[in-house]
């Protein structure tokens, strides 16, 4: 029996349940999968008390309607969209009391493709390799369809503002500023960096543009590229998210989190960890910059990411427990 | 003239290099590819059974590991002398140290199963019984586990490597018994392909509901049993298992 939770009347384009993927798996074949954009869905659970695994749900090009069937504290985070609770509008990147029979509303989708709505306590799901992660291949779509009630198992009870009805209080979030058409991504030598002259030049001077057959197992772009001077055949061999790909066609592939584990192509960079956010985010049409960078920048940038993730936790734990709002702590078997 | 020793004549090296911020690539280098790939098996193996903290996944290449790791937190120059450690020990030790398992696999060849099988067999100038009874002849060993699941084999000899698909299918059916090169491979879930189609399995190699998913495993072998389209619904949703737990 499914508990109360949310009822789906329009899941939009894609919606999925998510969660940040698996791990000690690809050495069965498996991808990691997961959510595209790690640092949204990261945040929008620590902001509802939970641990940053825990379940959520990711739409893609979202449009996205459901009615809250008990009362729920949620988040929105990711791309910026119009998120209407019983047609007020309401703010993303915080936490949001929704009582129960409210028509929660998610439109107008701009400055990226994925919004990732996260719910106090534990979404109910099945789990393919501990994950709620899709794997489509593997048969776990997880997709959202009209109708569908997805249970949520909360401690959380009616708790409103005495006076607007809404929340509450805005824990302090670093927002990923994502206005303007071109983004700029950061990548790191590529195995094949050597052997494809004038690349590193190439790649800075050029713009790419995000193509259409763009999914979480990878985004194609557009533009200029160049292929290695000798023709010899790359043996097959594993390829880490993030690795930038030239396939025999004239075109980059960024791979995703849920790519085929093993390829022959030159790889000419590979995305810094900082930077698969951005990726994430990336829909068709959009532009992006690539610029190099250095090992030690890399990690430095991805943990400036990790420390606002901190940041906004240990507000929030701060926050939920002066006013006794439920959270829940990492479950025993965890990853990590 | 002296002989070399055996370690300078045919050295095995692997290779260690940076893969952007959380990974690192071995690679085996050495004179003939049995070595290679022996000795990356050898690597997989120690590697995940020495459950290094701060290593997420790795990923098996033929002749390669690529090592994934934390971005964050993690003593890089550590991890690489730990694996510089194991990469040692699999160059003294190569190949795969268990019991291995065996496989039998129903597999209806030809015809809608098979759609390549009598083209495949003409390049090799066989007929395609020939193709058929060379091919359940030869014992399959797994060397990797491929996309979703999919078991990478060797031990096929018919002379002559097979050339791919000139245009890879969009979407192969789950079970499809395919040939490139001199490796065999099924496909445990539908997807795209460019491997040559000789037959189809009704059985099902993974169960996402079960632990393990898979149970083979690099180094177990594989033999084919042609199966009549008739008793295609006998064998249809069963999971493939051990032949040492029939």
């Amino acid at each position: 029996v499914t508990r109360p939770g949310l009822v789906i009347i329009d899941p939009g384009w894609l919606s999925t349940l998510q969660d940040l993927g698996r791990s000690g798996v690809e050495h069965l074949g498996i991808p990691a999968g997961g959510a595209a954009d790690q640092y949204s869905a990261s945040v929008g659970n620590v902001l509802v008390g939970n641990p940053r695994q825990a379940t959520c749900l990711e739409l893609t090009a979202p449009t996205l309607s459901a009615r809250a069937t008990r009362d729920l504290l949620i988040s929105v985070t990711g791309a910026t969209a119009r998120v209407r609770v019983n047609g007020h509008v309401v703010p993303m990147w915080t936490p949001l009391c929704v009582t129960a029979g409210s028509l929660i509303a998610i439109s107008e989708v701009r400055d990226g493709i994925r919004v990732y709505v996260c719910i106090n306590g534990e979404i109910e799901s099945d789990r393919f390799l501990g994950s709620a992660a899709p794997d489509a291949r593997m048969g776990f779509p997880q997709r959202l369809i009209p109708g569908q009630v997805v249970g949520v198992d909360t401690d959380f009870r009616d708790f409103t503002h005495p006076f607007s009805g809404i929340p509450l209080f805005r824990p302090p979030v670093d927002i990923p500023d994502r206005r303007g058409s071109t983004w700029t991504i950061t990548v790191t030598d590529g195995p094949e960096t050597e052997a494809v002259t004038g690349i590193r030049d190439l790649l800075e001077s050029a713009t790419y543009l995000v193509d259409a057959r763009s999914d979480h197992v990878g985004i194609r772009l557009e533009g200029a590229v160049a292929h290695p001077d000798s023709a010899d055949e790359i043996v097959s061999h594993g390829v880490p998210i993030g690795a930038v790909e030239i396939p025999h066609s004239d075109e980059l592939i960024v791979l995703g989190r849920a790519r085929s584990l093993t390829a022959g192509y030159p790889i000419v960079a590979i995305a810094t960890s900082a930077s698969l956010a951005t990726l994430g985010q990336a829909g068709p049409g959009r532009r992006l910059a690539i610029r190099w960078t250095s090992i030690e920048e890399a990690v430095a940038a991805y943990r400036a990411q990790q420390i606002a993730i901190d940041a906004a936790e240990a507000a929030t734990t701060r926050l939920f427990d002066a006013v006794a709002l439920p959270r829940r702590r990492h479950r025993v078997n965890a990853e990590e | 003239m002296t002989e070399l020793p055996v370690a300078q004549r045919n050295p095995v090296r692997v290779e260690r290099s940076v893969y952007g911020d959380a990974a690192i690539m071995l690679t085996v280098h050495a004179a003939d590819r049995a070595t290679r790939q022996a000795t990356a098996q050898a690597l997989r193996a120690a590697v995940l059974e020495e459950h290094i903290s701060g290593v997420r996944d790795v990923v098996a290449g033929l002749e390669s590991l690529l090592v994934q790791h934390a971005c964050l937190d993690i003593d890089r120059a550590a991890l690489d002398r730990r694996l510089a450690t194991l990469a040692d020990r699999a160059i003294a030790n190569p190949g795969v140290h268990r019991t291995t398992r065996t496989f039998v696999v129903p597999t209806v060849f030809g015809g809608g199963h098979g759609p390549d099988l009598a083209e495949v067999a003409n390049e090799l100038r066989m007929t395609p019984d020939d193709l058929v009874a060379a091919f359940t002849a030869t014992v399959h060993t797994v060397d990797i586990l491929g996309s979703g699941t999919a078991p990478m084999m060797h031990g096929l000899d018919l002379g002559a490597p097979i050339t791919r698909c000139a245009t890879p299918r969009q979407q192969v059916p789950a079970g499809a018994v395919m040939v490139a090169g001199r490796n065999s491979i099924i496909g445990p879930a539908p997807g795209p392909s460019g491997w040559r189609i000789l037959g189809q399995t009704p059985l099902a190699l993974f169960d996402i509901h079960r632990d393990p998913v898979v149970h083979y495993a690099p180094g177990d072998t594989f033999r084919f049993a042609p199966l009549v389209v008739g008793r295609w619904a006998e064998f249809q949703r069963c999971l493939l298992v051990p032949e040492e737990q029939l």
